[in-house]
Order: structure tokens, then C-alpha cells, then sequence
């Protein structure tokens, strides 16, 4: 019998067959429309994955869960209360000036350490103009001067659907900036309700891995990596900037992507921030 | 100018794939541009405006993948398109590497026969499950790995100490375990000197001033920073202790922490007064102690090895002459101290004298209370002590001590400054540290403005793989200050910055 290192709270008992997307490490499946992800035990945690006590997952064309039980391929695997993921809910931050000084690190390392092919590697190093990559850039920057200057549906629309990778890396953006405003409004008390569904509503999603994205980052239903990394900020010493490192590792440029919608997110609604990002529009 | 296109169907990929594809794609001779894109309405209209929207890539839908090549011609095109069908279905690579070696520790175990320790450094995230692996298999553990959590260390020495073993970690940097250095460890002579430490370079500099006085260890055993915090509750300290009191080659036990919690500092005391045999004791802070017979606190690192020597041989505690530096003249408006140090208590020692002195800490990455700490790590502020040993330097490179890439370049940056009087280093030699740290300062320091003083402490023995005289001989030679005892080192520093800058 198989083992299973977590399973998500939003996994739900069904049939999955359908293939979306397939790496070595991850198989993504058609769950309504969202998706189910089957991941190896180096993928953490987070509510619509299940984790395996595998070295990689090639070769799963089928997963079943029941109550408690779950067949891999037909093959059983075992799991208990004990494996069950829970996103964790986030405390109301109480050092502010401690938050931001991480917050402005952590942003200065993503900037510095930045993720080839990613939204803050073209802000940065810049692109040819007659290319995909110099096209992509122009957008990304006016989507940013638009967020800046508060037009939210004319920013959004600057992104979505927008650059290369499964997970276009303009939706990635937009899965961060949402996910970091949900997470100010949550731990600094901050309305911004209304801000989030409009940008929810432009961002017209249309990919269903884009929308297992954007519905955890609206329910706040943080995968382990993203938050040992938001727990992190509100900590002393440099902690933060390993987690946030494991946050960049996903996908090919999602993290990186999804963390430049983050911390613009920060840079809008966290007074203290440096505004490295906004800085890269002005650049023009 | 061509394009060409093809939509990928019936196949999924993963974006890991998809940019390495069109990097691949991008780097042939004669591609202008390529992408392997998601066919989206938007994706097309970028593919417009760089005239790479051509009919297949038209066509293709909203959920499908597209590879659009650009090239000078036909052929190049027509190549870089073959070139996209091999990769698409060319298999993962797994791993490379012909050499064999073992997968996991079990495999280690069976290919080293006798071997009863395990040093594991893998990311933290695997590194509680190795490490437990490890103690299932009636393995000491020395776990390099940090990010391991506080109930995941926990868990695991509680677990050692049922099975009598030991659980150096995480976060452990350093020990010398009967003779073999691990980690960032010095070469040391055997001797009766046992030392137990929950900080890495505060270990270092304690085994080197031991030897430095020409006297040996039986056993340095670090615990990993966290074991002296409530939540661990000291459990390695008091085990190692346990250890050095029964150990018949200890004659003098050296006890290192960044200063426990006050629970863990009470056990601590407990054992201490239990032990028969001497205990010199350094919290790195000045603090009120119990009165317990044979056992003396230290206020610096350097005198902790003086007085763990001078109680082996029953003598005075042995402090070799200053190096007898002249105080250089005042240089107006030249007053500041910029610390860049590789090691985490070592930058922790100097910040503890700089407050004795000043009745306030500097500025720093590691401050322990908000006031001190710096806004932003990369910018310097007034006197500032910046550990670069610390997560927010290392993450994605290698650590300070092994590469001197961002050290350099921030000597350079702190230099430019005209209110900078003296910038402070350490070096740390031994194995695991750069083999030549001398060679990558020399023309550093040597292109320096000569306004600033730069002052350095080496951390080594004379038989560490650097050759310490050496390495000294040559940071002397390049116009440094150097000290091969850190307190002296940041006395110097002060000494200069008090009386009024260089």
C-alpha cells in the first residue's frame, strides 16, 4: 500500500481522469473547473493537491477518492486525519514596522534574484521592442502605471490572458496581486473587498489552472509554501527569504510572477514599502 | 524574414518545458524570436504586433499550446521547427553524472561499513525526514540543514535522547568529533579541553584560541543555535554535557551558547554543578551567574579559551602581546564603523562589546529588537554590524565564508562613503571555507581610499588547510589591521572610531 504524504481539505471523493497538464513531478486533472493535482512528495502541501510519498508521479492516469481511502491507478493508498492539509489562517500582524522591513528585504531579494523569462526579469534586464518578450514587456508596464494610478479594470486587462508558460505569466500576476491583497486585508484590517472583485471580474479567468490558482488566493487557502512565507514576515531574522525561495521555484516562472503581483500589491496598500516595482515603470 | 507555427495538440506540458523550448529555440543560428505560447486571444495579439501571428497560430485555440518560430528564412525556420518536435518529445532528463553514489543513507551505511555518524545537508524541507531516518538507524546526526521547524527539532531529539544518541542540529555548522572535523571545523591536536557549543563560529574561535595557547580538544559538539530556547529545552547542551562529564579523555569542559533562555539557563546550572570536573561557561552576554564551585563565566570568546587552557594546566590565563598597531590620526568627519562578517556570532560578540562600550547597540541585519535594525539590509546606516552569514545574503548563494563575491563588493560599496572610518571582517579559515580568502581581499583592500582603516580578525590554526600565517602575512602586506583574536580585533575598531576617526 501506497503512502500519502497530505491531502487538501478541497479535495473532493470523485473520479479523476481527465489529464490537463502532466511534468514528472505534478499531474493536473480536470476536477469540474478546477484542478485536482497529484503531486510528488517534494511539491508541498496546499488544498487541492494530494501528495505523494513518491519521487515523481509519471504514470498516473487515474485517481479515486472515496471516504478515507484513495486508489491511485487502482493501487490503495493509506491516509488519515493526520494527513489532511488545512490552509492555516493568517494572525493579525502586530510589529508593522518589523513587516515592512521584511516585506521591503524580501521584495529587494526577488528583484536582485529575479527568475529568467519572469515578469520582474523583463521589468529589470528590459526587452528587444520587435519581440514576444519586448511586446509582453510594454503591456506588463502600462498594466503597472494603470494599477498605480488606480484604474484596476484598465490594469488588469494589460495582463490577463497575457505571456508565456501554462499559467500565462500576466494571470500569474494577477493571482499574486489578489492573493496580496487578501492577505493585507486579512492581517492589517484593510477593506479592500470590492478592489479584489474587480479584478477578479476583469481578469476573466478562463484556464482551470488559473482558476485553482485565483480561487485559493481569494479564499486565502494558502498552499504550505506560501504560508510559511507570509507567517515568516511577521518574524525576526532573515527566515523569510528562504521561503520565499522556495516560492520561486514553481513552475517555470509562476512563483516569480505570482510574487511580483504580491508585493505590487504591497506597494499599493502597505504604507512603508520601497516601491521597487513602481521605480521600474517610471524607468520608461 | 519568416514565421512559422505549430499548435500543439493532444499532448500536455508543463511550463518548465515550454520555456525551455523556446530558449532552446531562441538560441539557434538565425532565429530572430520564438515562443511556445497558450493561444489565448490576448497571446495573439502579441504574436500580431511582432509579426508572429501566422495562420496555423490563428487558428489554434484558446487552451492550446503554440510554438511560433520567427527566422531570416525558410530553411532556419523550417530547422528550428524540426528542432521544436524533438523537444516536445524528447524525454525528461532525470540526472546526470556517471558516478555512482549512494541514493540514500541506507546505501551510505552499506557502501561504509562502521560508519555510526550521518551529516545530512539537504533543503529543509527533507531534512527532518532524512535525519530521522538517520536516528531510526541507530545514526548519530549532525544536521547541517536549516528551515527544519521547531516541533520537527524537537521530535527529533527527543528520539535521540531515548536511543542514547546524538542530534547535532539543525543549523549546525560545526564539530570535531574524535579528530574528524565536520563542516566549518579547524584542524585541531587531540588534547583534554571537551567543548560543547549552540553557536557555529563561536565554537571556531573558542577551539582556536585553544589552540592558539598550544593545547587540544577531545570533543567540540555543536547543537544548533535553537537548542538553548524553551522549546527544545536544551535537550543536546545537557545530553553533549552528560557526555563530557563521563568522557575520561575531558579534563576541562567549554561550555558556548547564545544566551538560553532562563529555564534552560537553570538546568544548565544544575548540570554544571553537578560536573566533577571544571566547566567554563560563555552566554555571549554579561549576566549576573550562580555561584557554583569550578565553574567560571566569561565575557568574551577569547577568554574563554584563555581561561579553558589556563584551568587544564592550573596556571594564569595566557593572553599573547597586542599587535601594537599605533593609533592612527583623527580624520574629520570620518567616524563610523562598518562591520561585514561572515560569521553569525562573531557579529553577535561585536556587537555585545560595541554596547558595553556605548550603552547601545549598532545598527545590524541580526538586532534583536526593532530599534536597532536596520530598514534595509543592502544600505548601511551609522555604525553598522552586518552579519552576511545571515538568510538575507545567502539565499540562492553560497555562504560567506566560501565565496567572497558579495563581501567584495560591499567593502567597495561601504568605502565610497566619506563618513566611514574603519570597516571591520573576519576571516574564517579551516575546512569548509574558501581555500585561499587572502588572494580575493588583497586587491580589494589594496584599492581601498587610504583614509579608511580596514581592520581584520583571521579565525584559524597554523594547520588549517590556509596556512594561517600565511593568509595573515598577506591581509598585513595589503595595509589591513589583522588580529587573530576576534575581541582584539573589535577593540581596535572601537579604539580608532573613539578617538575621534582615522
Amino acid at each position: 500500500m501506497g503512502r500519502v504524504t497530505s491531502i487538501g481539505t478541497k479535495v473532493r471523493s470523485g473520479e479523476y481522469r481527465q489529464l490537463y497538464s502532466a511534468h514528472h513531478k505534478v499531474r493536473n486533472f480536470l476536477a469540474g473547473e478546477m484542478l485536482l493535482s497529484v503531486c510528488s512528495r517534494d511539491i508541498c502541501a496546499g488544498v487541492y493537491r494530494i501528495v505523494l510519498d513518491r519521487d515523481d508521479v509519471e504514470g498516473i492516469e487515474s485517481v479515486e477518492v472515496a471516504e478515507g481511502k484513495l486508489y491511485v491507478n487502482g493501487k490503495a493508498y493509506c491516509f488519515g486525519a493526520g494527513e489532511v492539509y488545512h490552509a492555516p489562517v493568517l494572525d493579525e500582524i502586530r510589529d508593522y514596522p518589523l513587516l515592512i522591513h521584511n516585506l521591503n528585504g524580501a521584495e529587494a531579494m526577488m528583484m536582485e534574484q529575479y527568475t529568467k523569462g519572469s515578469i520582474p526579469s523583463l521589468l529589470i534586464k528590459g526587452a528587444l521592442p520587435n519581440t514576444v518578450d519586448g511586446a509582453l514587456l510594454r503591456y506588463y508596464r502600462e498594466g503597472l502605471r494603470l494599477l498605480f494610478a488606480g484604474d484596476y479594470p484598465a490594469a488588469v486587462r494589460c495582463f490577463r490572458h497575457r505571456g508565456i508558460g501554462l499559467s500565462p505569466a500576466g494571470d500569474d500576476f494577477l493571482v499574486g496581486l489578489v492573493l496580496g491583497m487578501m492577505w493585507v486585508q486579512q492581517t492589517q484590517k484593510k477593506e479592500l473587498s470590492k478592489i479584489v472583485d474587480t479584478i477578479i471580474h476583469e481578469s476573466d479567468v478562463n484556464n482551470p489552472l488559473i482558476r485553482t490558482f485565483m480561487m485559493q488566493a481569494k479564499e486565502l487557502d494558502l498552499d504550505a509554501d506560501w504560508a510559511r512565507f507570509l507567517s515568516s514576515l511577521a518574524q525576526h531574522g532573515g527566515s523569510y527569504l528562504a521561503e520565499m525561495q522556495e516560492i520561486m521555484k514553481h513552475g517555470a516562472s509562476s512563483g516569480a510572477d505570482q510574487l511580483s503581483g504580491f508585493f505590487v500589491a504591497c506597494e499599493l496598500f502597505c504604507s512603508g514599502m520601497e516601491q521597487r516595482i513602481r521605480k521600474t515603470v517610471k524607468k520608461e | 524574414m519568416i514565421a512559422k507555427a505549430k499548435i500543439i495538440k493532444g499532448m500536455y506540458l508543463d511550463s518548465v518545458k515550454l520555456m525551455l523550448i523556446s530558449k532552446e529555440l531562441r538560441g539557434l543560428q538565425g532565429v530572430e524570436d520564438a515562443v511556445a505560447i497558450m493561444a489565448t486571444k490576448e497571446n495573439k495579439d502579441i504574436l500580431a504586433a511582432t509579426g508572429m501571428l501566422v495562420e496555423e497560430a490563428k487558428t489554434a485555440k484558446d487552451s492550446e499550446i503554440v510554438v511560433v518560430v520567427k527566422a531570416q528564412d525558410e530553411p532556419k525556420a523550417e530547422s528550428a521547427m524540426q528542432k521544436a518536435e524533438e523537444l516536445l518529445t524528447a524525454p525528461v532528463k532525470k540526472r546526470s553524472g556517471d558516478k555512482a553514489h549512494p541514493g540514500s543513507i541506507q546505501a551510505a551505511v552499506r557502501d561504509l561499513d562502521g560508519a555510526d555518524i550521518c551529516l545530512i545537508s539537504v533543503a529543509g524541507k527533507y531534512a527532518a525526514a532524512e535525519a530521522n531516518k538517520a536516528l531510526d538507524m541507530g545514526l548519530h546526526v549532525m544536521l547541517f540543514s536549516d528551515n527544519v521547524s521547531v516541533a520537527e527539532e524537537l521530535y527529533l531529539k527527543q528520539k535521540a535522547v531515548d536511543k542514547g544518541l546524538l542530534m547535532m542540529g539543525p543549523d549546525c555548522g560545526t564539530a570535531i568529533i574524535n579528530g574528524v572535523p565536520l563542516a566549518f571545523s579547524n584542524v585541531m591536536q587531540a588534547g583534554h579541553i571537551g567543548l560543547v557549543s549552540a553557536s557555529g563560529t563561536g565554537l571556531q574561535e573558542v577551539c582556536a584560541g585553544i589552540a592558539h595557547r598550544g593545547e587540544g580538544i577531545s570533543q567540540a559538539f555543536g547543537t544548533g543555535g535553537r537548542d538553548g530556547k524553551n522549546a527544545i529545552g536544551g535537550l543536546m547542551l545537557c545530553s553533549c554535557l552528560d557526555f563530557l562529564m563521563q568522557d575520561a579523555d575531558t579534563k576541562v569542559i567549554v561550555l558556548i551558547a547564545k544566551t538560553p533562555d532562563a529555564e534552560i539557563q537553570a538546568k544548565l546550572w544544575e548540570k554544571i554543578g553537578q560536573s566533577s570536573k571544571p566547566v567554563v561557561v560563555n552566554f555571549l552576554k554579561d549576566m549576573e551567574v550562580p555561584p557554583i564551585a569550578d565553574m567560571q563565566y566569561c565575557n568574551s570568546l577569547e577568554e574563554t579559551a584563555a581561561i579553558a587552557c589556563a584551568v587544564l594546566r592550573g596556571d594564569k590565563p595566557m593572553y599573547p602581546e597586542g599587535e601594537g598597531y599605533p593609533l592612527p590620526k583623527p580624520i574629520a568627519g570620518r567616524k563610523y564603523i562598518r562591520a561585514l562578517y561572515s560569521g553569525g556570532t562573531l557579529c553577535y560578540e561585536a556587537m555585545q562589546m560595541y554596547k558595553r562600550r556605548r550603552g547601545h547597540y549598532p545598527k545590524s541585519n541580526i538586532a534583536s529588537e526593532t530599534e536597532f535594525m536596520l530598514k534595509d539590509v543592502w544600505h548601511s546606516e551609522g555604525d553598522c554590524f552586518i552579519d552576511m552569514g545571515a538568510d538575507d545574503f545567502t539565499v540562492g548563494r553560497p555562504h560567506p565564508m566560501i565565496d567572497f563575491t558579495l563581501r567584495l563588493k560591499k567593502i567597495a560599496e561601504e568605502a565610497v562613503h566619506k563618513d566611514v572610518a574603519v570597516i571591520l571582517l573576519d576571516v574564517v579559515l579551516g575546512y569548509g571555507s574558501h581555500i585561499n580568502p587572502a588572494k580575493e581581499l588583497v586587491p580589494v583592500l589594496q584599492g581601498l581610499d587610504k583614509e579608511i582603516v580596514v581592520v581584520c580578525h583571521v579565525l584559524g590554526t597554523e594547520d588549517d588547510p590556509q596556512h594561517l600565517h600565511e593568509q595573515v602575512k598577506a591581509l598585513k602586506d595589503a595595509g589591513a589591521r589583522v588580529f587573530t583574536s576576534h575581541r582584539r580585533a573589535v577593540a581596535e575598531a572601537l579604539d580608532i572610531v573613539e578617538q575621534g576617526g582615522v
